[in-house]
């Protein structure tokens, strides 16, 4: 009896392992994320509004309290709810333009590898092109087609994000693509579509992963900036890095308006960044312990 | 004997035995690179015949274009330049699109290469990688895996249906070569080009994987391209010896003649420099200086600077591969053609 009692909690940890197969304290990072992505979905609708949009002049730039967990911002409201309410805006926004982007960088670098020599050439050239739009101006641009919202802006950094993936993955394929497995699988009579799907892109994806993990940080705080020049998030929504940028002004008088959404985006870019190389250990059956 | 034509058209350049239906037959491949205006030649006309079960093996220092000829017949590099022909069960390689080349490749002949470790697809399991060249040939997913199954059991891996969903990084090296040699063998191919399937191996292993292949292209009757350096591989292993200089073949013999009747220059270097365990020797002989670089041959036979038996003929016009007097073609100076002393 002596034995299972003590091997019960060693065990217990197993179960979580067994399922996920990650091992040991990171399984607190999936947790994270898990609970990021929940409160992007629920957010706004358990944060009240009247919290949230209403000014409040009188009790403007209060310190953090028990009635204002994370003070007020210069308009009286109050900060804890507006990022309770603002993670949807910023989270699934940064998922859908870092996703949108990779899935285009993944195709362009596709296509340069597969095409040969001259279809590289063109590409690549497009790509340095593309590459030489400042992300700013673009949305500016994009903005004044569309009208200044939240999916201009994220439709202009689908746009000028792309070429940087693109440049990178297509320079993992082409050292993946000159590994003796896939020139074995082109000796066995794989053609090149398969040896793509299957032998290329899977091997390439670890870079990929690690960079599309820790994109999501950084362009949380692009949407900021872009919200600040006017182009994203519009002022009433409570958008984490259109708070940032708009508690600039204050951010001697009351810290905490400019300080605590920036903690909520550095939260969210580490966990998605350590995500990054979790998933990239737990793909590689090399490096995953069993 | 029909030695006096020596301008027939049709010189033969290789040994082949004409009662035997031949498998592979390449005839005067000639390999370039690089740009069109000025072309570095690889491989020049460069000639081999294989009979189904035929057991051949290409020597040659690096750089003597053995690994460029092998990888030429399966057409691997767009970027070079094939003239010649290459017939292969009745067809010109050559002249086949590359879609009908991923027919041929995997399936009609395998090819086996030297490093074990990299050969293998390090985020897929041995038996998905066994089976694949199955797959793509539309065989279903069982049968496929009955099939990897017994291939692998063929091939001395101990409990084949468990190790299969194994990944590659827990196999040895010598396992390793099994699989690459598993994959190459499922789809039934009539021919295997190995390319110094042993090097990367250490000698025990070498030893275990050069008789299981022995043991398999017998009982298939499976034909063998060995590519090598190691030319105690080539004694144990094949019948027939294809030495290759510079480009050219520049010898070609049965395995017994090759060794006890050298013909060329660089063939009894060669053997030489073979340490041997029935001989002793002060020190080992070597060949003085270096093969020389595709693209600045010295005029004449490209040998002609490290070879002792030179003389000036050797130094101004390119040998022709002719009979050698012991059986098997050399090309070299010193065996003129029976009628042009005449």
């Amino acid at each position: 009896m002596a034995t299972t009692l003590t091997k019960f909690s060693p065990e217990r940890r197993n179960w979580l392992r067994s399922i996920s197969g990650i091992p040991g304290t990171q399984i607190v990072i999936p947790i994270v994320v898990v609970l990021l992505l929940i409160l992007a979905l629920v957010g706004p609708l358990i944060a009240p509004e009247s919290q949230v949009y209403r000014s409040d002049i009188l009790s403007a730039l209060a310190p953090p309290s028990s009635q204002h967990w994370l003070g007020t911002d210069e308009q009286g409201r109050d900060v804890f709810w507006r990022i309770i309410a603002g993670a949807q805006a910023s989270l699934l926004s940064a998922v859908a333009i870092v996703t949108g982007f990779s899935i285009v960088g993944i195709l362009v670098a596709t296509i340069a590898t597969l095409g040969g020599k001259w279809v590289d050439e063109v590409v690549m050239r497009v790509v340095d092109a593309a590459l030489a739009f400042p992300p700013i101006i673009f949305a500016l641009g994009v903005a004044a087609a569309l009208g200044p919202s939240l999916n201009s802006a994220i439709i202009a950094m689908i746009l000028t994000g792309w070429p940087v993936t693109a440049r990178v993955l297509r320079g993992v394929m082409r050292e993946t693509m000159s590994q003796a497995y896939v020139e074995n699988a082109r000796v066995l009579g794989v053609s090149r579509t398969r040896l793509m799907l299957r032998h290329v892109l899977p091997n390439s994806m670890d870079v990929l992963l690690v960079k599309w993990a820790g994109d999501i940080g950084n362009t949380i705080l692009i949407l900021g900036g872009l919200s600040f020049v006017g182009v994203g998030a519009q002022p009433p929504s409570a958008e984490w890095g259109a708070m940032v940028t708009s508690a600039k002004g204050i951010i001697a008088t009351a810290p905490w308006a400019a300080f605590a959404p920036g903690v909520a985006i550095a939260i969210t870019a580490v966990a998605f960044g350590l995500l990054g190389d979790i998933l990239q250990v737990r793909f590689n059956p090399a490096l995953r312990k069993r | 004997m029909n030695t006096t034509l020596i301008h027939s058209p049709k010189q033969e350049t290789t040994v082949s035995r004409p009662d035997a239906t031949t498998l592979l037959s390449v005839r005067n491949l000639t390999i370039e690179a690089g740009s069109k205006n000025s072309p570095l030649r690889l491989v020049d006309r460069f000639s081999l015949d294989m009979s189904p079960g035929d057991r051949v093996a290409l020597v040659g220092e690096s750089g003597s274009g053995k690994s460029v000829t092998a990888r030429s017949i399966m057409r691997l590099d767009p970027d070079f330049r094939l003239t010649g022909s290459i017939d292969f069960d009745g067809q010109d390689l050559l002249k086949l699109s590359e879609k009908q080349m991923v027919g041929i490749r995997g399936h009609k002949i395998g090819m086996v290469f030297q490093d074990p470790m990299g050969a293998l697809n390090p985020l897929m399991t041995i038996g998905d990688q066994v089976m694949e060249p199955l797959r793509v040939a539309g065989v279903d997913r069982a049968e496929a895996e009955r099939r990897a199954k017994s291939v692998l059991e063929e091939l001395g891996v101990a409990n084949a249906a468990v190790r299969m969903k194994a990944y590659p990084h827990e196999f040895s090296g010598g396992m390793r070569q099994r699989v690459v040699l598993a994959m190459a063998l499922i789809s039934d191919p009539s021919l295997i080009i190995a390319d110094e399937p042993t090097t990367a191996l250490d000698v025990r292993v070498q030893e275990q994987v050069l008789t299981l292949m022995d043991k398999v292209s017998k009982e298939r009757g499976l034909a063998v391209l060995l590519i090598t350096h190691d030319l105690g591989t080539v004694a144990g292993f094949t019948d027939r010896v294809a030495v290759m200089y510079s480009g050219r073949k520049v010898d070609e013999a049965s395995v017994d003649t090759l060794f006890n009747n050298p013909a060329h220059p660089y063939t009894q270097g060669l053997l030489q420099a073979v340490p041997r365990i029935d001989q002793t020797v002060p020190r080992l002989l070597t060949i003085a200086g270096a093969p020389p670089h595709p693209g600045n041959r010295p005029t004449g036979c490209a040998f002609n600077p490290r070879c002792s038996q030179a003389f000036d003929l050797c130094r101004e016009q390119i040998p022709e591969l002719r009979p050698a007097p012991e059986g098997g073609m050399v090309a070299c100076h010193l065996y003129p053609a029976a009628g042009k002393e005449q």
